[in-house]
């Protein structure tokens, strides 16, 4: 043993084992081999519930921002208790059964009217529940680091979906940002991650930060790459519809924002598209405009 | 976390001029971001200014990181004995090899009113003796340079932690909200890179800015697609459209407080290229740090630069001197050219930042560090050059609420091992954040289940040291 994980401090020679601290007294050393196989029977055995909580739990705070257990490392003394203890139980039981599938269990929790519920709260649901524990309202998410960068792509119609290959650094390959370069020295490494609360690749990391800080705004403001996409999203859309102003902003708030626009914004956008202004590059910087907005990042 | 934001009523006159940035011309603009600051919630501001835990002796620090491991007993630790006995059989094996004794090449003498010994290496450092807190019984864990630097840099050798300059942004904020609170500034790449400076597990609002080409200190700052007046129109028009999304939304303070990051945006576009920008400094100035001689431009523009940042309110500078090398100050072999270019590229920007914060009253309450992740052998490795010893080294603190003029500890008569008042880099960092108001015991960050510190279980405060 290593004291402290100092190799130059040798504690006693420890059998491979499971720490008795988890196992009490039923502890079987493991004898041959390396441990590993014997670690994940262990884990995953029937008898243990922990396990299969544990991942529901991960994907429940995907989907909703906040676990059912919301330390979702800390299952133990130190840890919250579940908000909702059977469901979280029968989520648990059906992963299980559905032989650990992830993609069912994706299926299940978004077929639910729990996870089809409004963001907009009202004003009893507010009062009386203001961390939502209870899950009276869906929470509003921001989008995360690679969300971000995939939705300025897919607006501006240039994001290339294809998965797998080398990793990349320059932010203007318009590739997944889930294969954005990431090495724990730190070379070659984007810092597009660590401006939108990426998790640090050297850390166990249960739950992403999100922070709301200046550079991220310079970045909607000021990156070319920003700029470069707004010009490809106001080409697409005078592509995508050829008729006046008015259906382009239709148009805009549709791919944007996935939404009509009000009479309100209408009427904003066409005044700042207004030929009187005598800018020629209007469109371009109206579509910016609306990648800056908070609704684009945050997902009702 | 209870650490409260700092109300507009308990900001100095000099604080708010200092958070402007910019002086009378900016006060109102201080008073905005005042406003700012009370208002918003620390969660979504997390770089609002808060108060320590007790009187801070300092509010803010310039850290002179010099990778690679200067030598003790060639720049703050004289011993007489392994002149004396220059060429013989070190009594002390190191790690488990023979080698010989290596006396320094440069000769000691008396500097300041304090008599303290500072080589010849430092000719100007040595003339701000009477600043220096010199610390000549350091200890660190690790032999090589990837677990030394994190070490003194984090307090961690080998796992991912926040680093010293994340800590101490977490624990007091940052009084200019135009500027990052946590900068570094390095002209080359580190070793473990992002690591040395990174926020961890704290939140990534407290990683350091890395700022390594200083004509583009900061991503994104410069717009290139429209000028200010159209920015500004934009802008206008950006928040109608944020606000018109607000109604029935008006619950979520995110939401307000991502309107008004990108008002702080626009004013960084103009303030923060202005903090960077040298050009207006003096001809003496320059000269002072040592702008006007090629051998010693790099690092004396770090440290201008840091003084600038310092004086504007930015509350943690880390310079890393990595002209020459990602750590200089290794030398395996070659002690006395390699550590004389590194005493030369540094010896007068150094004295000189230590010169003009002294002038400008701003070291009474900034904590100046300057040292190495280790020392080196007073051994010889080869014939000419010393190898890695973390067991006894020199490192010194001057300004905010250290003793100046004074050593403390030392180690055995070869310069081998502390043998008095060690002081463990934990130590060293327990002591940092008491001098700036903080318990390095009650500066915790929960992750993983448990209660994180910078000093983990360790670390006392240094005692002796303190004003």
């Amino acid at each position: 043993m290593f004291v402290r994980g100092d190799h130059k401090r040798l504690g006693p020679t420890v059998p491979r084992g499971f720490p008795r601290v988890l196992t009490g007294d039923r502890r079987e050393p493991i004898t041959t081999s390396s441990g590993r196989l014997q670690l994940a029977d262990w884990l995953a055995r029937a008898d243990n519930p922990l396990t299969a909580r544990v991942m529901v739990n991960r994907l429940w705070q995907h989907h909703f921002g906040e676990g059912l257990v919301r330390t979702p490392n800390n299952f133990g003394e130190r840890g919250e208790r579940p908000t909702h203890p059977e469901l979280l139980d029968f989520l648990a039981a059906r992963f299980v059964e559905s032989g650990w599938s992830v993609k069912a269990m994706h299926r299940l929790i978004m077929l639910s009217s729990v996870y089809q519920r409004s963001s907009r709260a009202d004003a009893n649901s507010l009062a009386t529940d203001p961390d939502n524990r209870l899950l009276g309202r869906m929470n509003r998410r921001p989008l995360n680091a690679e969300a971000v960068r995939d939705s300025l792509l897919a607006a501006a119609g240039r994001l290339d979906s294809k998965r797998g290959g080398p990793a990349f650094t320059d932010l203007a390959v318009p590739r997944r940002s889930l294969y954005l370069m990431s090495a724990r020295t730190g070379a070659k490494t984007s810092d597009f991650g660590q401006l939108f609360d990426r998790a640090d690749p050297c850390s166990i990391v249960d739950q992403r930060g999100h922070s709301v800080v200046a550079p991220q705004a310079l970045f909607f403001l000021n990156d070319p790459t920003v700029n470069t996409w707004a010009r490809d999203l106001a080409a697409r859309v005078a592509r995508e519809a050829p008729g006046g102003n008015e259906a382009r902003v239709r148009q805009l708030y549709g791919l944007v924002l996935g939404r009509a626009p009000t009479q309100k914004e209408i009427d904003l956008g066409l005044q700042l598209l207004a030929p009187t202004r005598g800018i020629d590059d209007a469109w371009e910087r109206y579509c910016h405009l609306i990648l800056c907005t908070n609704e684009f990042v945050y997902i009702d | 976390m209870t650490n409260s934001i700092v109300p507009m009523e308990f900001l100095s006159r000099r604080q708010i001029l200092r958070r402007a940035g910019a002086g009378f011309g900016s006060l109102a603009l201080a008073a905005l971001l005042a406003d700012e600051a009370s208002a918003s919630a620390p969660a979504l501001n997390p770089l609002a200014p808060r108060l320590p835990h007790f009187a801070a002796r300092a509010k803010r620090v310039i850290f002179l990181f010099m990778p690679g491991g200067p030598s003790q007993v060639d720049t703050f630790d004289p011993k007489p004995r392994l002149t004396q006995d220059n060429g013989k059989p070190s009594p002390k094996l190191y790690l488990g090899q023979k080698r010989n004794l290596l006396a320094s090449p440069w000769k000691f003498s008396k500097r300041g009113q304090s008599g303290l010994d500072v080589s010849e290496l430092f000719p100007h450092v040595g003339a701000c003796a009477d600043h220096l807190c010199i610390i000549r019984s350091m200890v660190a864990d690790d032999v090589n340079h990837p677990g030394g630097c994190l070490q003194m840099n984090t307090g961690e050798r080998v796992a991912s932690r926040p680093s010293l300059g994340a800590w101490v942004t977490y624990g007091l904020g940052t009084e200019n909200q135009n500027l990052p609170g946590f900068i570094a500034i390095g002209p080359g790449p580190l070793i473990e890179g992002a690591r040395q400076y990174g926020a961890s597990f704290l939140p990534a609002a407290f990683q350091g800015t890395f700022v390594s080409d200083l004509q583009n200190p900061i991503r994104n700052l410069k717009n290139g697609q429209v000028g200010p007046d159209r920015q500004r129109q934009e802008l206008d028009a950006l928040r109608q459209l944020n606000e018109l999304h607000r109604e029935g939304r008006a619950e979520d303070s995110r939401l307000n407080a991502r309107i008004e990051s990108f008002e702080l945006a626009y004013r960084m576009q103009t303030q923060a290229p202005e903090a960077f920008d040298l050009t207006h400094e003096s001809r003496a100035t320059k000269r002072l740090y040592g702008i006007d001689e090629k051998t010693t431009e790099v690092f004396g523009r770090q440290c201008l630069l840091a003084r600038r940042l310092v004086e504007r309110g930015v509350r943690f500078v880390q310079l890393y001197h990595t002209s020459g090398g990602f750590q200089p100050w290794d030398q395996h072999s070659d002690l006395k050219g390699g550590h004389a270019k590194n005493a030369l590229a540094t010896d007068r920007p150094t004295a000189g930042l230590l010169q003009d914060l002294a002038a400008r009253g701003l070291l009474t309450d900034t904590l100046v560090i300057w040292g190495g992740e280790f020392g080196r052998t007073p051994a010889a490795e080869g014939t000419n050059g010393r190898d890695h010893h973390p067991f006894g080294f020199s490192m010194w603190l001057a300004g905010g609420g250290v003793r100046g003029g004074m050593t403390h500890g030392a180690t055995d008569e070869f310069g081998w091992d502390a043998i008095e008042g060690k002081v463990h880099v934990h130590d060293l960092h327990a002591t940092i954040l008491h001098l700036l108001g903080l318990d390095h015991e009650k500066l915790t960050y929960r992750y993983t289940g448990r209660d994180f510190r910078l000093t983990d279980v360790y670390g006392d405060v240094v005692k002796a040291i303190l004003a």
